[in-house]
């Protein structure tokens, strides 16, 4: 397009006059024939089993740029009131501030991401059933088991920060987001409406319940297998409130017997984040050397004696840190970095490159516990999950707390050390329909983010978050 | 018939830690990289043209084409092109053969359709591009959607034209009227970011151009004081009839800047939220929102024209920026434009002098929220920041400081008038007398000094210069980013001495 005129049409034909060809070079229709050797046509990419296997690896870096990467991790204790955020980034003073907008970078990066692996993962699930070479067979259980897995837990981390959460309405039927369960292959129907948050979980439970059924469980540490997906299980139904099934998919994680490899706590406190394959890890996304995290994740953490680490502890989780006994080794891994910074920082990454940890053993014992407690189960039981935690940390087991509301408060008491600053508190909280999150309540619409600007402009139909 | 092939193909290797200085081949390096290139594309047209003159004085053509690119999706890749012309050379006719003052004169009008093919090469294909690597192993993502349907973008022109010379050519020019309606314009729409994507490139909508074109070229004065002139102005409106099924402001992706394609407006239309200026009892920054009459949002979207109210919530209280408000704002491209140059001389000495001028457009300095009192940015602040709101009362319009508010806003507080008028170049010559030059074997020896955009003569525009344009990623974002900058330096100011010796 051209807005400044340039030639009139008249000197322009009789420019025209042109090359007569007389060359026989290309047939007349070959020379509209073009390679395009940079890109791959829609038609030629998924025509495999090793074809799809590298498609496979681009789902799979959607993963690491939507999980991976420190979103939405960061976002997320930004907002759940155990950090104290210290600096001037834009979208990070938006999350803080409670002021997100439509705008707001990391959640416009973390829609764009994370929709981008749900287009990829649909490519090749419908792919698949065409493919019938000889590797076919041996491979595509795995393949779409790990495809399914990872739209399901995209969908499920997308909902929870961008709708409003499990029983906001008792029917569930208020907006999610949107599902994308088939690929996009032109601009016809690419704009569809938010379902609701009721079918968003129901699909996000189906794609889960048949990626647990089609895989295996002999990981190496940084692909999706059978206990990501029952783990995943576990924190869907643990978030919705139905603690039977949560109870049953972190029991079962917890027994998951991988070829006689069991899941274990890790001895070491100081590394529970940062081992590639720790033992208690359930699921890892690789950290390639080249990707050196500072960046992202770790550098939102990691404090040294030279710099001081963006995110630090809110006068909150201090007051929260003084409760807590000093025997406990967990205490050590909050403290000051000098004689002079009075603030107090993580010191559960204190190395440069580490693989992303989204899930570890504790938080299944957690959600055993608490379930467990829910569901009435015997006391000595719901303590021994979470004493496995306290004797990891040098305390003596607690084998007098009895009653639910008691093992309730103690659960809890245990998971906002243990998981602190891994992501997990706002969501919890939530669950729990806090009353003050950071002086809102469970349900307020400060804590969500907004549909961001790159969803409107191509869908204008759209239901915005107020 | 004309064919046109296009092959491009680049092979580059690069190598890090050479054992010396004597290894010069990239085998010889420790660390070796290496990369290519390729894309081609080719076009297919065939074409016939019939000229007919009669009489010395009445001029006709005819031309069709038919052109084939492969830049296009193969259900649509030809387009056929007509056109044809008229011409009447008004001056050989007897009532005016010999006239003294009208020496030339000439209509002429053409109509034709022509056809738009610069876009990418590949842009219809669906592709899956390599590079999702994830823990060093290979991976491919889908990276463009497929639009199979993508053809010419087609642009229908009438023109209209008189050419003159006057007083044995000594005043000759042309006045030129033309009429341009551009349709299925090649342009990228956005998708929603949940479908994977951010944009499609499609034929959308129709818009149309139109103007007039002025020019005059006069010898003022001849003999041993020379004087020429020549003046260029342009007249131009741009209008966007309509852009296909698109409903949103934000379709067409015109990048950062606050520009937009809005049916009804001109091209790259700011469409910003305006400011309302700075509470005097808070310091808060106000903003105007669009009316609402019968539950119609007046924001001129809707032909209703723009209806603006100070955004405020019930209890009177100052509500924080909203995209919502945004509505069109002055355009980016100006309503005309031109230059006039001077050329004198006078015995051994000559003078040019060339002005260049623009009146209409608007700019957005879209780097000024964060220079002008947005401190959590950290950026260093413009001087403009110390106007800053203190205290209840102060009337000002930089808000309240604040490290808590989001300032990254747009808003119109950083639109500004982009006409001016600029003294381009100015070129002072001197041309020693041959009878002195002759003897040392030069046949003409000038010295000069030229001064390139020594001045702006007239110009409202605070920041550094009024010609700018932003860079971006695409030509479309480009087109669409003319008048908005982003800490985009000025041009330089040249003053340069030179001498000219011909032998």
């Amino acid at each position: 397009m051209n807005i400044q005129r340039n030639k009139s049409i008249f000197q322009r034909f009789i420019i025209a006059v042109g090359i007569v060809a007389t060359s026989t070079l290309w047939s007349c229709s070959s020379v509209l024939d073009v390679r395009n050797e940079g890109q791959l046509s829609n038609d030629a990419a998924l025509v495999s089993t090793a074809a799809v296997e590298v498609a496979v690896n681009g789902a799979y870096e959607s993963l690491w740029s939507t999980l991976g990467a420190g979103n939405p991790w960061t976002t997320l204790d930004a907002l759940g009131g155990d950090v104290y955020y210290e600096g001037s980034d834009f979208g990070f003073l938006e999350i803080y501030n409670l002021n997100m907008s439509l705008f707001t970078p990391n959640n416009r990066g973390l829609w764009t991401t994370g929709y981008e692996g749900i287009n990829r993962a649909n490519n090749i699930l419908e792919a698949l059933p065409k493919i019938n070479d000889v590797t076919a067979a041996a491979n595509r259980n795995r393949q779409r088991g790990e495809c399914l897995l990872i739209r399901g837990i995209l969908h499920f981390e997308l909902v929870r920060l961008w709708a409003q959460p499990w029983g906001f309405t008792a029917d569930n039927s208020h907006p999610g987001i949107p599902l994308r369960i088939s690929s996009t292959q032109g601009a016809a129907g690419a704009a569809i409406p938010r379902s609701t948050v009721a079918q968003v979980y129901a699909q996000v439970i189906a794609d889960l319940t048949e990626a647990e059924s089609l895989l295996g469980d002999a990981p190496t540490y940084d692909r999706v297998y059978k206990s990501v997906a029952s783990a995943y299980l576990a924190r869907v139904y643990f978030q919705q409130g139905n603690h039977q099934q949560a109870y049953n998919f972190a029991d079962k994680v917890i027994k998951a017997n991988r070829s006689g490899v069991r899941f274990a706590l890790n001895s070491d406190l100081t590394t529970i984040l940062t081992t590639p394959n720790s033992p208690e890890a359930i699921m890892q996304i690789a950290q390639p050397e080249q990707y050196n995290s500072s960046a992202g994740l770790i550098g939102m953490y990691r404090s040294t004696r030279y710099g001081a680490a963006p995110f630090s502890s809110s006068d909150d989780f201090q007051a929260f840190l003084s409760t807590i006994p000093n025997n406990d080794a967990r205490k050590a891994l909050y403290r000051q970095r000098n004689g002079f910074d009075p603030r107090v920082y993580s010191y559960k990454f204190d190395i440069t490159v580490a693989p992303t940890t989204i899930i570890r053993l504790p938080e299944m014992l957690l959600i055993r516990a608490e379930a467990g407690a829910e569901l009435a189960r015997p006391d000595a039981e719901v303590r021994a999950d979470y004493n496995a935690l306290r004797v990891r940390a040098g305390l003596s087991a607690d084998n007098s707390t009895t009653g639910k509301d008691n093992l309730l408060a103690a659960i809890r008491r245990e998971r906002r050390l243990e998981l602190a600053f891994e992501g997990d508190r706002l969501h919890y909280l939530r669950r729990i329909r806090a009353t003050n999150i950071r002086g809102q309540a469970w349900n307020s619409w400060r804590l969500i983010a907004k549909i961001p600007d790159v969803e409107i402009s191509g869908n204008p139909n759209i239901e915005l978050n107020p | 018939m004309s064919v046109q092939r296009s092959e491009q193909r680049d092979v580059g290797t690069s190598g890090i830690n050479f054992p010396n200085s004597y290894f010069q081949t990239p085998q010889a390096a420790a660390v070796r990289n290496g990369y290519a290139f390729q894309t081609e594309f080719g076009f297919l047209s065939y074409f016939g043209r019939l000229s007919y003159k009669f009489m010395n004085r009445y001029l006709a053509e005819v031309s069709v084409r038919s052109d084939g690119s492969s830049r296009f999706g193969q259900n649509n890749r030809y387009g056929t092109f007509p056109a044809a012309s008229l011409g009447w050379i008004v001056s050989e006719e007897d009532f005016l053969k010999g006239n003294e003052v009208v020496t030339f004169l000439k209509l002429r009008t053409s109509y034709g359709i022509a056809g738009n093919a610069e876009i990418g090469n590949f842009t219809w294909q669906g592709t899956f591009a390599p590079g999702a690597n994830y823990n060093n192993q290979p991976g491919v993502r889908p990276s463009q959607l497929a639009n199979t349907d993508l053809s010419w973008e087609t642009s229908s022109q009438l023109d209209i034209a008189l050419d003159f010379g006057l007083l044995s050519d000594r005043i000759t020019g042309s006045v030129n009227y033309y009429n341009r309606v551009s349709k299925d314009m090649l342009l990228n729409e956005r998708v929603p970011g949940s479908s994977g994507f951010q944009s499609i490139i499609r034929n959308i909508g129709q818009m149309t151009n139109q103007g007039v074109e002025f020019n005059i070229r006069s010898f003022n004065f001849s003999g041993e004081f020379e004087w020429s002139s020549d003046f260029n102005i342009t007249f131009n409106t741009n209008r966007i009839d309509n852009l296909g099924s698109t409903t949103s402001p934000d379709a067409i992706d015109l990048g950062f800047g606050e520009t937009r394609a809005i049916v009804g407006y001109p091209f790259a239309t700011f469409f910003i939220v305006r400011s309302a200026g700075v509470d005097p009892a808070t310091g808060a920054p106000l903003y105007y929102r669009p009316r609402t009459v019968d539950g119609v949002v007046q924001n001129g979207l809707n032909g209703a024209g723009v209806d603006l109210e100070v955004a405020r919530d019930a209890q009177g209280n100052p509500l924080p920026w909203s995209a919502a408000w945004r509505v069109p704002t002055g355009k980016n491209y100006p309503d005309f434009f031109g230059g006039f140059t001077n050329n004198f001389r006078w015995k051994n000495f000559d003078l040019s002098i060339l002005i260049n001028f623009s009146f209409g457009n608007k700019i957005y300095d879209d780097a000024g929220k964060r220079l002008v009192g947005n401190i959590g940015f950290g950026w260093n602040q413009m001087t403009k920041t110390l106007d800053r709101w203190q205290k209840p009362g102060d009337v000002t319009d930089v808000p309240r400081l604040s490290l808590s508010d989001n300032r990254d806003i747009n808003t119109d507080r950083f639109i500004y008038d982009g006409s001016f008028i600029r003294l381009r170049n100015v070129t002072l010559g001197y041309t020693l007398p041959t009878s002195i030059t002759q003897d040392w074997g030069v046949s003409r020896l000038r010295v000069y000094v030229t001064a390139i955009n020594p001045a702006l003569l007239y110009n409202n525009f605070p920041g550094w210069d009024p010609e700018l344009v932003r860079d971006h990623g695409n030509d479309q974002q480009r087109n669409g980013n003319q008048s908005v900058t982003y800490l985009a330096p000025p041009q330089a100011k040249t003053i340069s001495f030179g001498v000219n010796l011909d032998f």
